[in-house]
């Protein structure tokens, strides 16, 4: 039963899921005034997050109180961790939320400021990426260095005064358009069909039965 | 009680949703539906079903776990989208399910960061069960299963910051990931690890191939996660999943020789 129950219930679930995709009657269904069935369903999955933002929460709590209590490497920075996330928790939450200006503060101020640091690091490692990737081995490797060339030249203003848009070929920017809109295009069209199969093969397995890891364990 | 308004609506075949591609996509549900069971059935009765290729990428998870334990590091494996309800989490697991079971089996120390709560439970119960089926329960180690933030650059630090402390020798990047793949890629180039990723994320796939040491794109990943189960009868999910991909390259082809012709007609089918 411990495996037969989820296991029901998934195939119920997947099937539900597809027939509110197909049937129209039942995507519409009302089951009293202005609410409907489908919302109502789709509820229940903001109800699981919830419950498991508590299960994050006690997880960070174990993982760095262990690091506090064995006095491990950098332990001082798990308290820091736990000064923010409670601290930051019980400003929201007792100290007027949203409407506070402390709250909006240190999510103008930190936070976003964070978040651009980190985004904006891309650009170094996008650098050290290519380096190891421009490098020529072999044919596949000189083929994307080349067309790497082009389409960086083409992009930008010295490409198009080397080889200007308006010459043959429509000069870097013409040969760059053309990459992305024939090679490339069909290249991710190819890539997005393989995906959309294989992802359906995969629910067709869990809906089945045939995969049964996220009830744990490692058989099949 | 239905909705009045719904009724009078334009529907399709007098029930269908009036959206694009419904009926086609309907019976291409039931056509790959009906080709799974097939194969499955042909498994089962031992008859022969056809090959599926190799795929590089997968052995190379042996490799790197060998490689972490010959090292004495630790391996790291992770997914930043990882909703419960996601098939790129069900295929994650099964990637987790496999290296969780090399870890235990060669005493390995294993390291799971995760964006997401309630999927880090099950990814905790799997490695947890892998210890336990290797006979090393009390090797198992629950801090070594991490939540991270579901922020998307508060995960990508958090990991970030793990693989330059803890120099994993093994990177497994496995599941769907925006822009934050490049920067763990990165990270696990600068310690040195083997970095295996697998992801259905075009977008990032330029970033995976150019920082690890393999990667299996697109479909390779869903493959690769029945792959591994070494069962005939989940091959044959894998092998109806070929043979559909063939009908649609066929498909294309009558496509463009039609438009080319002047005619609409497999267009609008699809699109019905």
């Amino acid at each position: 039963m411990k495996r037969e129950v989820p296991l029901a219930l998934t195939f119920l679930m997947t099937l539900l899921r597809f027939l509110f995709e197909m049937i129209n009657p039942l995507l519409n269904y009302e089951i009293s005034e202005g609410v409907m069935l489908f919302s109502r369903i789709s509820f229940s999955v903001t109800f699981m997050y919830c419950m498991g933002l508590f299960m994050g929460l006690i997880n960070l709590t174990r993982v760095h109180g262990n690091t506090i209590k064995r006095r491990r490497e950098h332990w001082i920075y798990s308290v820091w961790l736990l000064i923010v996330l409670y601290g930051y928790a019980i400003l929201g939450l007792f100290f007027g939320g949203l409407e506070s200006e402390a709250f909006n503060w240190i999510y103008d101020a930190v936070i976003v400021p964070l978040d651009s640091t980190m985004f904006s690091m891309l650009a170094f490692f996008i650098a050290s990426a290519a380096y190891r990737a421009f490098k020529i081995r072999n044919v596949e490797s000189l083929l994307m260095m080349v067309v790497a060339f082009i389409v960086m030249l083409g992009n930008v203003s010295l490409g198009n005064a080397i080889w200007g848009s308006e010459s043959w070929l429509g000069g870097f920017s013409g040969i760059k358009d053309w990459l992305l809109a024939i090679p490339n295009a069909a290249s991710q069209r190819a890539i997005g069909i393989g995906v959309f199969l294989g992802a359906y093969a995969a629910i067709l397995r869990v809906a089945l039965g045939l995969e049964k890891r996220y009830l744990g364990g490692t058989d099949w | 009680m239905l909705n009045q308004l719904v009724l009078a609506a334009d529907v399709k075949w007098g029930i269908f949703v009036p959206d694009d591609s419904t009926i086609a996509g309907l019976f291409l549900a039931i056509g790959m539906a009906l080709l799974v069971y097939v194969m499955i059935q042909r498994a089962r009765a031992g008859l022969p079903i056809p090959e599926i290729r190799r795929i590089p990428g997968l052995e190379a998870f042996e490799e790197a776990v060998g490689r972490a334990t010959e090292m004495g590091r630790p391996v790291h494996i992770t997914s930043y989208y990882q909703d419960v309800g996601d098939y790129d989490t069900w295929a994650f697991w099964a990637y987790l399910a496999h290296v969780a079971k090399l870890c235990a089996s060669y005493d390995t120390r294993i390291i799971n960061t995760n964006s997401e709560w309630l999927s880090m439970t099950v990814n905790e119960e799997i490695i947890r069960q892998a210890y336990l089926e290797a006979g090393r329960p009390d090797a198992f180690n629950p801090d070594d299963v991490r939540f991270m933030s579901d922020w998307q650059f508060g995960y990508t630090m958090g990991v970030a910051g793990m693989i330059a402390r803890e120099k994993p020798a093994a990177n497994f990047l496995v599941g769907y990931f925006y822009a934050e793949a490049l920067i763990l890629a990165e990270a696990g180039a600068l310690v040195g690890a083997i970095q295996v990723a697998a992801t259905s994320a075009t977008a990032q796939l330029p970033f995976f191939v150019a920082s690890c040491d393999y990667t299996m794109i697109g479909e390779e990943f869903y493959a690769g996660a029945a792959a591994l189960s070494k069962e005939p009868v989940i091959y044959g999910s894998v092998v109806s999943q070929d043979i559909t991909r063939v009908v649609f390259v066929i498909l294309c082809i009558i496509g463009a020789l039609l438009n080319t012709a002047g005619s609409s007609l497999l267009v609008d089918m699809l699109k019905f």
